[in-house]
């Protein structure tokens, strides 16, 4: 089974795409914020990434950059979310493997998160 | 008596002709708003008038004679104008803006308009500060950016909520779907809020914020507004102190909003705090709120701004906050017209008190677009 992080700080919003991706077969966990989001990567290793641009602590892209500098966790794919239309350039920027504008179809995350995770 | 050659034949003459034009020109050029330049080839000032010389921060004219225009812009804007003026001087007339750095650190933003060669090797610059409009545009851009942001993060709750929906329909999980439903309800009335807010600074900005005056029990609207409240946060125990005792003439939906956003920022602004303080009472002919939580407080600096439009508290303590911006705003509006005042006491990491003061019977301010029930003898 494939683990996917969620990095959001919109509980409600979290709570739906939790049940959403559980019910398509993935583990799901969440961090609501951005500090503690590195040292959560680290110690769970997902399998891929959701992550907010717009987080308490930390910004998503400052996240994203920690985790593309760092050798055994650049490889995990990250897609950033956010309601900021400007954001897709900075997440890519960020190195964000892929960008989703909120809100947002399921059906369009779910085929990012398949495009992106590792077979 | 002598008469002039002008009063001869008709026609002033060409000596008093050009003296007029000149006294023409020259009033012109002292008295116009906009700046005007005189620069040689170089880009020198040769002369100005009194606008420019405001524009470039000098109190003397002699000051700028003989500098160069490319010594008085910042160092962005140095690379541009250099470019920029031959140019000009080669092609003709040339628009465009630079930032000026005046010498006492400050920078305007100008907008410029340039004639090559009025005279020979002369150059006529025209210039106009825009630094405000400039503000109240980048103002006016970052607040879209907040407003789309505020309005999508609701609708983004609402997509996955609907998707939920179709889910638990397929599976006939009853519980579930009526779950959602009061989430999707409750994401619908707080976009509700949103556009209301934004329809409210607009009225507000073109004076036009409608009001309905007529008799009501504060007492029991602040009860109302408190229970609304208290039922969808439970972090905060809201207490209310004191009573009016009478009824208060005025917008009851309009007071109610103020109420509802002062109580609802003690909630936001003190995420560590567990209750906020509601002290209620009569003045005479005027009621007094007073609405005190145990947060973050506000500082000297902040103090000062935290009634402007699209003001939100500091993001270093609680990051980040949500929220256009524009509550207190409306609600300071709201309570000046009803012939009110609102200010706050606050210590910052101890917390804040919001108080205002409205008259029991507001006096209706005439400017104001106000409809009165007709049943009301005021």
């Amino acid at each position: 089974m494939k683990t996917v992080l969620l990095v959001d700080d919109d509980q409600d919003f979290v709570e739906s795409l939790t049940i959403l991706l559980q019910d398509q077969g993935y583990k799901t966990h969440t961090i609501y914020d951005g500090k503690s989001a590195y040292v959560e990567v680290k110690k769970t290793k997902p399998d891929l990434i959701i992550l907010d641009s717009r987080l308490p602590g930390e910004p998503g892209e400052w996240v994203a950059r920690r985790l593309k500098k760092s050798k055994e966790l650049s490889r995990i794919p990250i897609i950033m979310v956010s309601a900021h239309n400007g954001s897709r350039k900075n997440a890519i920027g960020a190195g964000a493997d892929a960008f989703l504008a909120k809100p947002f179809a399921i059906d369009e995350l779910l085929t990012l998160i398949e495009k992106h995770l590792p077979n | 008596m002598k008469k002039n050659n002008s009063e001869k034949n008709g026609r002033p003459d060409k000596n008093e002709a050009l003296r007029i034009n000149e006294k023409k020109f020259k009033s012109i050029f002292r008295n116009a708003s906009d700046g005007i330049v005189v620069a040689d080839n170089e880009g020198r000032i040769v002369d100005l008038n009194t606008a420019a010389r405001t524009i470039f921060g000098a109190s003397e004219k002699k000051d700028l004679i003989h500098r160069r225009l490319t010594d008085m812009v910042t160092q962005e804007s140095a690379a541009s104008v250099h470019k920029k003026w031959y140019k000009i001087v080669a092609t003709g007339m040339k628009q465009g803006e630079f930032e000026v750095n005046r010498t006492d650190g400050s920078n305007r933003i100008v907008e410029y308009k340039a004639t090559a060669n009025f005279m020979p090797n002369r150059h006529l610059l025209l210039l106009r500060d825009i630094t405000e409009r400039k503000i109240e545009e980048r103002r006016q851009m970052h607040f879209l950016g907040i407003a789309s942001h505020e309005l999508k993060t609701p609708l983004a709750s609402i997509k996955a909520y609907t998707q939920l929906l179709k889910k638990y329909l397929r599976e006939g999980g009853q519980a579930k779907v009526e779950e959602y439903l009061a989430k999707v309800d409750d994401k619908t009335d707080k976009l509700t809020t949103l556009i209301n807010d934004l329809l409210d600074i607009t009225r507000i900005k073109q004076g036009k914020l409608e009001f309905f005056y007529e008799l009501f029990d504060f007492d029991e609207l602040l009860t109302d507004v408190i229970d609304e409240i208290q039922t969808a946060k439970t972090t905060h125990k809201i207490i209310a102190k004191g009573k009016i005792g009478k009824n208060l003439l005025g917008d009851k939906n309009r007071i109610a909003q103020v109420i509802a956003n002062v109580i609802r920022n003690a909630v936001k602004y003190s995420p560590h705090a567990n209750q906020v303080m509601v002290n209620v009472e009569r003045d005479g002919e005027m009621i007094a709120v007073a609405v005190q939580d145990f947060g973050i407080g506000i500082s000297e600096k902040e103090k000062k701004r935290i009634f402007e439009l699209y003001y939100r508290g500091t993001r270093r303590t609680i990051n980040p906050i949500s929220g256009l911006g524009v509550g207190l705003y409306i609600a300071n509006e709201i309570v000046k017209q009803h012939g009110g005042k609102m200010w706050v006491d606050s210590t910052r990491a101890k917390g804040s008190t919001f108080h205002f003061r409205i008259p029991l019977r507001a006096n209706i301010r005439r400017k104001t677009k106000t409809l009165i029930r007709k049943d009301l003898h005021v």
